[in-house]
């Protein structure tokens, strides 16, 4: 599931580092500043905001695996995990449509909730912090 | 028997460089660049774009190394970025998630210095360059003038012995850029700044006189160095001075003849096509042939007055320069420029007599829109392909001029209704209506 994921973040990291500005590269160079602070204040700040849109979707698409890995059906075997992605599931195959709600509603909570919790304020912060202009 | 002199701050020898272009063969930049820069002095580089000036900063700066030549700083080979010189950049390059004190501390990185001596020396840096109480600002919270005074600060806060300025008022508007020129002046000429030598890029004219001792006059293709003027005036100087204003025309009169030569000699050759077009658009020519034309000039101007008047750098003025002298509108002569007898038409008509009068022109003046006309009128179907043409154009100019030459050919054409262009099939044709 990481390995599956991290595509989005190794991609995003890259664009990000490419459109680097090629006069802060210049003035860091020129100034020698030395590897620990050149990675701190220069170059990792300048990719951050490339490294959360990267994170945000390798974090939706590894919860999305993850959900669906929770049942899975091949011919008459069957693999079922406990968790939100096996209870929708399970409830669903019960025709319970109530519970398929109760599990409905309570998914969207938690994506909203990481949302606003999370990558809200990291973009905020991207965006206050790291914008080129 | 003298003492010897002190090895020259830096010292480039016969550097050339080329870069690569995608066909692989080698694009020469710059050819043969010999300047030895010695202590006390400003030398400013000036040139329009395209004449690697900023190129060879950053070969003086251990940015860029040359493909060939040697670069000798304080008498020693330069193998990269070295300790004792630093960079202002035309852009300032400040990092925005840093702090003013933290952008200029950054200048300290190098020198290995404690944390409160860094802190100390930043501040004093800050405080000289007048940005004391700006230290916790971003830089995003600064006008361009205050970011350039960081850019200064981070640029001297190591003490360096050379200073290397690329286009550092570029950026800033005119009373921005006046208000630091004078300021980092003072600053030199009370030697408040460890600084030994300056080597200053720009395209205008007269920050050139103003703050620097000698000017290196940059030609392009390969760029190269078409002149040195050496500016004997005493600090501060005085743009009203006649012997200020006299070196302003010099050097004006030194690039325009080298404009004139230049188009001469480009128009004999292969039947003119190897005329590299300015991309000037047909409102810029329009405007200025009417202030020309103006009772205030009466179609006769020194160029350094109507280029302060209107406001335009020398990457501004000699492509609409280029444009009058190639149509044979305007006739140049000791930095000064007289409208033709066209011109003066021109100026004076309404849009449809200007178009009449361009489209002549053209055809007499530009071979490549001649020709571009000569081919659909052989042809029975009256189209031709553009590739056609940038062949044709590429045995003699590299891709890039090329480009730009046909781009400027096809603007000037439909502007004259010469001929007509579609960009979506990249055919030339006849309108419809004609």
């Amino acid at each position: 599931m990481i390995l599956g994921t991290q595509w989005y973040i190794l991609f995003n990291v890259i664009a990000g580092a490419s459109a680097f500005p090629s006069d802060f590269r210049e003035a860091a160079a020129s100034f020698r500043v030395r590897p620990w602070r050149w990675w701190r204040e220069v170059m990792l700040p300048g990719i951050f905001p490339y490294y959360v849109t990267g994170a945000i979707s390798a974090s939706g698409g590894a919860w999305n695996a993850s959900i669906v890995s929770e049942a899975v059906s091949w011919g008459s075997e069957r693999l079922s995990a406990s968790g939100l992605g096996a209870y929708i599931a399970q409830m669903t195959e019960a025709g319970d449509y109530p519970r398929i709600a109760l599990g409905i509603a309570v998914m969207s909570v938690l994506v909203i909730s990481t949302n606003r919790l999370l990558w809200r304020p990291l973009y905020a912060f991207a965006e206050r912090r790291t914008r080129l202009d | 028997m003298t003492a010897p002199a002190a090895p020259p701050v830096i010292d480039i020898r016969q550097v050339c460089i080329a870069f690569a272009r995608p066909s692989g063969e080698p694009l020469p930049v710059l050819a043969d660049i010999d300047i030895t820069l010695s202590e006390g002095e400003i030398l400013g580089l000036l040139g329009r774009s395209g004449s690697g000036k900023s190129t060879l900063l950053r070969i003086a700066g251990g940015l860029i190394k040359p493909t060939s030549g040697a670069v000798l700083y304080r008498g020693r080979p330069l193998f990269g970025p070295a300790e004792g010189i630093a960079v202002v950049f035309q852009t300032f390059a400040l990092y925005p998630w840093l702090t003013v004190l933290e952008n200029v501390e950054l200048g300290l990185d190098a020198l290995h210095l404690s944390l409160d001596e860094a802190t100390r020396r930043a501040m004093s840096a800050i405080d000289l360059i007048g940005l004391d109480g700006f230290q916790s600002a971003y830089p995003r919270e600064l006008s361009g003038g205050m970011r350039q005074r960081v850019g200064f600060a981070r640029a001297i806060v190591s003490d360096p012995l050379l200073l290397l300025m690329d286009e550092p008022f570029s950026a800033l508007d005119v009373l921005t850029a006046e208000t630091l020129r004078t300021d980092f002046l003072d600053l030199w000429i009370e030697h408040q700044l460890p600084t030994k030598a300056v080597l200053m890029v720009t395209h205008n004219i007269e920050e050139a006189v103003l703050m620097c001792d000698r000017i290196l006059v940059l030609a392009s293709n390969p760029g190269h160095i078409a002149a040195e003027i050496r500016v004997p005036l005493p600090q501060p100087r005085n743009r009203l001075d006649a012997a200020f204003h006299d070196i302003v025309d010099e050097i004006y009169s030194i690039l325009t003849s080298r404009m004139t030569e230049s188009i001469g000699v480009q128009s004999r050759m292969h039947g003119g096509l190897a005329q590299t077009l300015p991309q000037v658009s047909t409102n810029r020519i329009g405007g200025f042939v009417e202030t020309l034309a103006s009772p205030a000039y009466a179609g006769h101007a020194e160029l350094a007055d109507i280029a302060r008047l209107l406001a335009l750098e020398i990457n501004d003025l000699f492509p609409i320069a280029e444009a009058l002298h190639m149509l044979e509108f305007g006739e140049f002569k000791d930095g000064a420029i007289k409208l033709t007898a066209a011109g003066r038409v021109f100026a004076q008509s309404g849009t449809d007599e200007r178009k009449r009068l361009f489209r002549e022109h053209l055809i007499r003046f530009v071979p490549l829109a001649a020709h571009i006309r000569h081919v659909l009128d052989e042809r029975e179907e009256h189209r031709a392909p553009r590739a056609r043409f940038e062949f044709e154009l590429q045995d003699h100019l590299n891709q890039r001029d090329a480009e730009k030459t046909l781009r400027a050919a096809i603007d000037w054409g439909r502007y004259a209704e010469l001929f007509s262009y579609d960009d979506q099939t990249r055919m030339f044709g006849f309108d419809h209506t004609e």
